[in-house]
C-alpha cells in the first residue's frame, strides 16, 4: 500500500474542523441564594468532577505593611474550622482519593479540588466547611506562619525569584501592593496576626463576592440544591471597595544590579508598566506578544537561544491584572554574555516599536492564538481555570464566542500602534542579578542608564 | 476510552519495525502524536556523559526535508505545543495539534527519524552545546540544591554503571561533543525498530493508518539494539556524602536501591512511599513537618528506572535545625513502619489515592504523561500498551504485609547514600557519621 509521497512539500492542512468552544448546551449558570455565582459545565469523558472557588479579593487589598496576608489567609484557609481540625481536613480529603489545595494570587484567592464523581457529594461537605467555618487557629498559624518565613528566606537561593521581586518593586514602587511579593517580607509575615486573618475573611471572603466553577457530569438542579445545602450558612455581606495608588511611570531607563559572586548565569529582567486585563487593548498587545517573547519562535528567544546560544530560553510576558499590569521579558544567561543579551533584548524592544511586524508574522501569530484554543479546554481543571478567569476579570459571558474575531480583527498597524504605545526601552528597569564584578563595566558601557548596585534584603 | 475507564487501542507494526499504537478520543478536535525512541543516557559510555539529551536537542535543528526553524514554525503556527524529553532510558518527543496538521507532524517525525544527518551542520551542533551548556549552568549548577542528584549518582552506583551519570552529562563532556558522535548515535539508536509512535485523540483509524505507512514506511530499520538488563549494586554499607552549596539551609537526601521498572517490589515501594509522605496525615509530613516542625518540608520519592530504582527522601531542615536531628527523626518513622506495618485505615487511604489518580491520568491525551505517552511507556518497557488497564491492579493486589516486607527489605538502615547539602562553611550541620 506504498503511495508515493512528495517529501521535498509541506503537507496540506485539512479543512479546520468545526468546534464549538464551551458549547452553550454544556454550559450553564445560576446564583445562589446567598449571591455566589455558579457555573457548570457538563463534562461526560470520565467519572470525576472538579470544583474551581474564586473569590475575588487577592493580594491587592494587602496594605503594604502586611503584605503575604492573603497568602497566609490561603494557607489558614485548611488549618482548622469549626467542625474539623487540620489534620482530619487532610484526611478526610485524602481518604476520598480527592485533591484539595487553596490558592491565592494578586486579584484573587480560594480553593480547587478534584474528586471521584461518585465521592463529590462526602468531598463537598468538606469543601463547604472549609470555606464557611475556618477558625484561623493560633497554633496552627503559628506553624504555618514559620514556613512561609523559611520560604521568604530560602527565596535568597533562588536568584531567578529575587530578579522578579526586585524588579516588580522597581516598576509599582513601595506603595502598591503589586510590587510586593505574594509571601510578603519577614517583617510583615510577622506581623499578621489571627485577627487579621478573620478580618480578611469576614469583609471580603463572602459568597456574593466569589464564583464557583464545577465541571463534571452533573445536571444544574441537582447541583444547586447540593450547593444550596452546602453553602447556605455561608452569609452575604458588603464587601468594602479598595482604593489603590497610582502606578508610577519611570523617567528614564536605569540599571539595577544585585551581587551573586561567581554565578555563572545573570537572572536579566527588562520592563515597566503595562496594562490591566480588561484593557481595550488586550488582543493587539496579545498578538504582538506572541511575535515579540510569546512562544519558541518568537523572536527574543530565536534570537537570544536558536542564534547566539546565550540563555536556555528567554520569554517576554505581559502581567495583567485587575487594576494595572506590567511588562517584562525574561531569561538566565550566560554570565559572559551579560551585556550583550540585554543589547539584544533592547534591540527587539526598539526594532518592534519602530519596525512594526511582517503581514506573515501577523498572519502566523493570529493563526497560532485561535487555533490553540481548543486545547486549552481539555482537562476539567483547565476548563475551570479558564472560566474562573472570566468570572475574576469579570470578562463578558459571551468572551469565548467573540475571542476568534476579536484576534482575527488585529492587524499590522495595531500591533504597530500598540507596541509603540505600550513598549518604552528608553524608560525600563534593566534588573540583573549576577556577577557584579564581572558584570558592572560592561553594562556601564551600554549607556542605557545609571547603573546602580543594590543590596537584597527578603 | 470506555466508560468504565478502560483505555482502547490498537497496536500494530510496520515491516522496518516501527511499533504503531492508535488511540481514538474524540473529546476535542485534537491529535497527540507521541514518539518515544528506547534510548536514554544508560547507552552513553564514559566520556560522552549528557549526550542522548544533546542529541534531543539536535533533533530539533531540522533534517534534509523540514528545514531549520521549521519543526517549531510549523506546529506553534498550527496552535500547537511541543516537547521532547530524554532520560536514563528512553528519549520522547510530543506534540499536540488540531487534528487538520496530523500530517504535518508525521512528516517532521518522519523526516528527522529517517534523513537527520544531511541537515546537521558543525555550527547547529556548537550552538545547541551552549544552549545545553545554559540549561545546565540554570538547571544544575546555579540552582539551589541543584547538584544533589548528580552527586547521589556518583556515589549510589559504580563508575562503569550507566546510571552513576545523570542525563544532562559533564560540561566537559558536553563541549566535546562531535558531528561524528551525531551521526554514530543516529544510526545505532534511532531506526524504527528502535522506536514507538502513538497517536491519540480525533482520529480516524484507516487515515492515521495510511498517513504512517506513507510517512514511515520506507524508513530502513537500523541495527537490532538489545535491552539492558538490570543491573542493582548492594551497598555493604552507609555512605555519608557532605556538599557545601549556596543556600540558606541545609538539605538532607537520604538514598536506597530497590528493585527496577515493573519489577517484583516496585509497586510496594510505591506504596511504602505513599503512606509515609503523601499528604499532611503521612507519617514523615506529619512527625517532621506539623508536630516537631524541625523540617521545612518533606518528600519521598520512587525513581523507578529500567535497570534499577531509587527510593530518595528529601527534607530541608527549618533555621536552627540539624540534619542529624532529620535524620532521626525520619529513621524513627521508618523503623516503626517496619516494625508494625500500615493502619487499616492508612492501607484504606494510600489504595483509594492510587484508584483515583489513576482515573485522573486519563484526563490528557497529549504530553508528558498523557494517554499516548503512557501507552508508549507500556509498550516500550513490557511491550504491553495494554497494561495502562491493568497497572492498578498491581496497587491493589499488594496487601498490608507485603508493603511492610517492602520497606524492610529495601529501606534499609546500613545500605544507603546519605548526601548533606549544607550551607557554605556549615558543615557541622550535616548528618554525623
Amino acid at each position: 500500500m506504498h503511495t508515493t509521497i512528495d517529501r521535498t512539500k509541506i503537507p496540506e492542512a485539512g479543512p479546520v474542523p468545526d468546534f464549538t468552544l464551551l458549547d452553550e448546551t454544556k454550559l450553564s449558570r445560576a446564583q445562589l441564594s446567598n449571591g455566589i455565582n455558579v457555573w457548570l459545565y457538563r463534562y461526560k469523558k470520565l467519572p470525576v468532577a472538579q470544583v474551581h472557588l474564586a473569590v475575588h479579593t487577592g493580594a491587592f487589598s494587602d496594605p503594604v505593611e502586611k503584605a503575604g496576608l492573603t497568602n497566609l489567609f490561603a494557607e489558614m484557609l485548611d488549618e482548622g474550622t469549626k467542625n474539623r481540625s487540620a489534620l482530619q481536613i487532610a484526611d478526610d480529603f485524602d481518604f476520598l482519593g480527592t485533591n484539595f489545595n487553596t490558592w491565592s494570587s494578586m486579584d484573587g484567592c480560594g480553593a480547587t479540588m478534584l474528586s471521584l464523581r461518585e465521592h463529590l457529594d462526602e468531598s463537598l461537605d468538606v469543601f463547604a466547611d472549609v470555606l464557611k467555618a475556618p477558625e484561623f487557629p493560633e497554633q496552627e498559624l503559628a506553624r504555618v506562619r514559620q514556613n512561609v518565613l523559611t520560604s521568604i528566606l530560602q527565596e535568597e537561593d533562588q536568584p531567578n525569584v529575587l530578579a522578579t521581586k526586585v524588579f516588580v518593586k522597581k516598576i509599582y514602587g513601595k506603595d502598591h501592593p503589586y510590587g510586593s511579593s505574594p509571601l510578603g517580607t519577614t517583617e510583615s509575615v510577622q506581623s499578621v496576626t489571627a485577627k487579621d486573618l478573620k478580618e480578611k475573611y469576614k469583609r471580603h471572603f463572602k459568597p456574593n463576592n466569589a464564583s464557583i466553577i464545577v465541571v463534571g457530569d452533573i445536571e444544574l438542579p441537582e447541583l444547586n440544591e447540593k450547593l444550596e445545602k452546602a453553602l447556605s450558612e455561608w452569609k452575604q455581606g458588603d464587601v468594602p471597595k479598595v482604593n489603590l495608588p497610582q502606578i508610577p511611570d519611570r523617567e528614564c531607563a536605569a540599571v539595577y544590579l544585585v551581587n551573586r559572586t561567581e554565578a555563572a548565569q545573570s537572572q536579566i529582567r527588562i520592563g515597566h508598566r503595562g496594562i490591566e486585563r480588561t484593557h481595550k487593548d488586550y488582543f493587539p498587545v496579545r498578538v504582538m506578544n506572541q511575535i515579540l517573547g510569546g512562544q519558541f519562535t518568537s523572536r527574543i528567544n530565536l534570537n537570544l537561544r536558536e542564534d547566539k546560544g546565550y540563555t536556555y530560553g528567554a520569554a517576554s510576558i505581559w502581567e495583567m491584572r485587575k487594576f494595572g499590569g506590567h511588562f517584562i521579558t525574561t531569561g538566565g544567561f550566560q554570565g559572559e554574555y551579560t551585556d550583550r543579551s540585554v543589547e539584544e533584548i533592547m534591540k527587539e524592544l526598539h526594532r518592534i516599536r519602530e519596525e512594526g511586524v511582517t503581514g506573515d508574522e501577523l498572519e502566523a501569530a493570529k493563526d497560532g492564538l485561535i487555533r490553540s484554543l481548543p486545547r486549552q479546554f481539555e482537562t476539567p481543571s483547565q476548563i475551570a481555570s479558564q472560566l474562573a478567569n472570566v468570572a475574576l476579570y469579570g470578562l463578558p459571558d459571551n468572551y469565548y464566542d467573540t475571542y476568534v474575531d476579536n484576534v482575527q480583527q488585529v492587524s499590522t498597524e495595531d500591533v504597530k500602534r500598540v507596541a509603540s504605545d505600550y513598549i518604552h526601552p528608553s524608560k525600563a528597569a534593566v534588573v540583573v542579578v549576577g556577577d557584579v564584578d564581572k558584570i558592572k563595566s560592561p553594562l556601564e558601557k551600554l549607556g542605557i542608564g545609571d547603573v546602580i548596585e543594590i543590596e537584597y534584603k527578603g | 476510552m470506555s466508560l468504565n475507564g478502560s483505555v482502547t487501542f490498537e497496536k500494530y507494526k510496520l515491516d522496518n519495525g516501527l511499533d504503531v499504537i492508535l488511540h481514538i478520543d474524540r473529546t476535542l478536535p485534537v491529535v497527540a502524536v507521541n514518539l518515544w525512541y528506547h534510548v536514554g543516557s544508560a547507552r552513553e559510555v564514559p566520556g560522552k556523559s549528557g549526550f542522548a539529551h544533546l542529541f534531543e536537542h539536535m533533533m530539533f535543528q531540522g533534517s534534509q526535508n523540514a528545514g531549520a526553524g521549521l519543526h517549531f514554525k510549523i506546529i506553534e503556527d498550527a496552535g500547537g505545543t511541543l516537547n521532547g524529553s530524554t532520560t536514563t532510558d528512553r528519549t520522547n518527543y510530543w506534540a499536540t495539534v488540531p487534528k487538520n496538521y496530523l500530517a504535518h507532524i508525521l512528516w517532521l517525525e518522519s523526516d528527522r527519524m529517517g534523513w537527520l544527518l544531511s541537515a546537521m551542520t558543525q555550527k547547529k551542533l556548537d550552538t545547541q552545546i551552549d544552549v545545553v551548556k545554559n540549561e545546565r549552568r540554570q538547571n544544575y549548577d546555579n540552582r539551589p540544591y541543584g547538584l544533589a542528584f548528580e552527586i547521589l549518582s556518583k556515589h549510589l552506583y559504580p563508575e562503569d554503571h550507566p546510571y552513576s551519570w545523570t542525563t544532562i552529562g559533564s560540561m566537559e563532556d558536553i563541549s566535546n561533543a562531535s558531528l561524528e558522535d551525531v551521526k554514530s548515535f543516529f544510526k545505532r539508536y534511532y531506526g524504527p525498530n528502535n522506536a514507538s509512535l502513538c497517536i491519540g485523540g480525533d482520529i480516524t483509524v484507516d487515515e492515521a493508518k495510511n498517513l504512517v505507512e506513507q510517512y514511515f514506511g520506507d524508513i530502513s530499520s537500523g541495527p537490532p539494539v538489545g535491552k539492558l538488563v538490570p543491573r542493582i549494586p548492594d551497598l555493604d554499607d552507609a555512605k555519608y556524602v557532605i556538599h557545601e552549596d549556596n543556600v540558606q539551609l541545609p538539605r538532607l537526601y537520604t538514598a536506597w536501591h530497590t528493585s527496577y521498572l515493573y519489577g517484583k517490589g516496585d509497586a510496594e515501594v510505591d506504596l511504602v512511599v505513599d503512606a509515609l509522605a503523601r499528604g499532611k496525615n503521612s507519617r514523615l509530613y506529619r512527625s517532621l513537618v506539623y508536630e516537631k516542625q524541625i523540617a521545612q518540608d518533606v518528600s519521598f520519592f520512587h525513581l523507578s528506572r529500567e535497570i534499577g530504582s531509587l527510593a530518595i527522601v528529601v527534607a530541608t531542615a527549618r533555621p536552627g535545625n540539624t540534619l542529624d536531628e532529620i535524620q532521626r527523626a525520619i529513621d524513627e518513622e521508618i523503623n516503626t513502619f517496619i516494625r508494625d506495618g500500615l493502619t487499616d485505615r492508612e492501607y484504606e487511604r494510600i489504595r483509594n489515592a492510587q484508584k483515583s489518580s489513576f482515573t485522573y491520568s486519563l484526563q490528557k491525551v497529549g504530553g508528558f504523561f498523557g494517554v499516548t505517552d503512557r501507552l508508549n511507556e507500556y509498550n516500550v518497557f513490557l511491550d504491553d500498551p495494554g497494561f495502562i488497564n491493568k497497572d492498578l491492579d498491581r496497587y491493589l493486589s499488594a496487601d498490608k504485609e507485603s508493603i511492610r516486607a517492602a520497606a524492610k527489605k529495601y529501606v534499609q538502615p546500613d545500605k544507603r547514600v546519605v548526601l548533606s547539602i549544607v550551607p557554605k562553611g556549615k558543615k557541622e550541620l550535616a548528618v554525623k557519621t
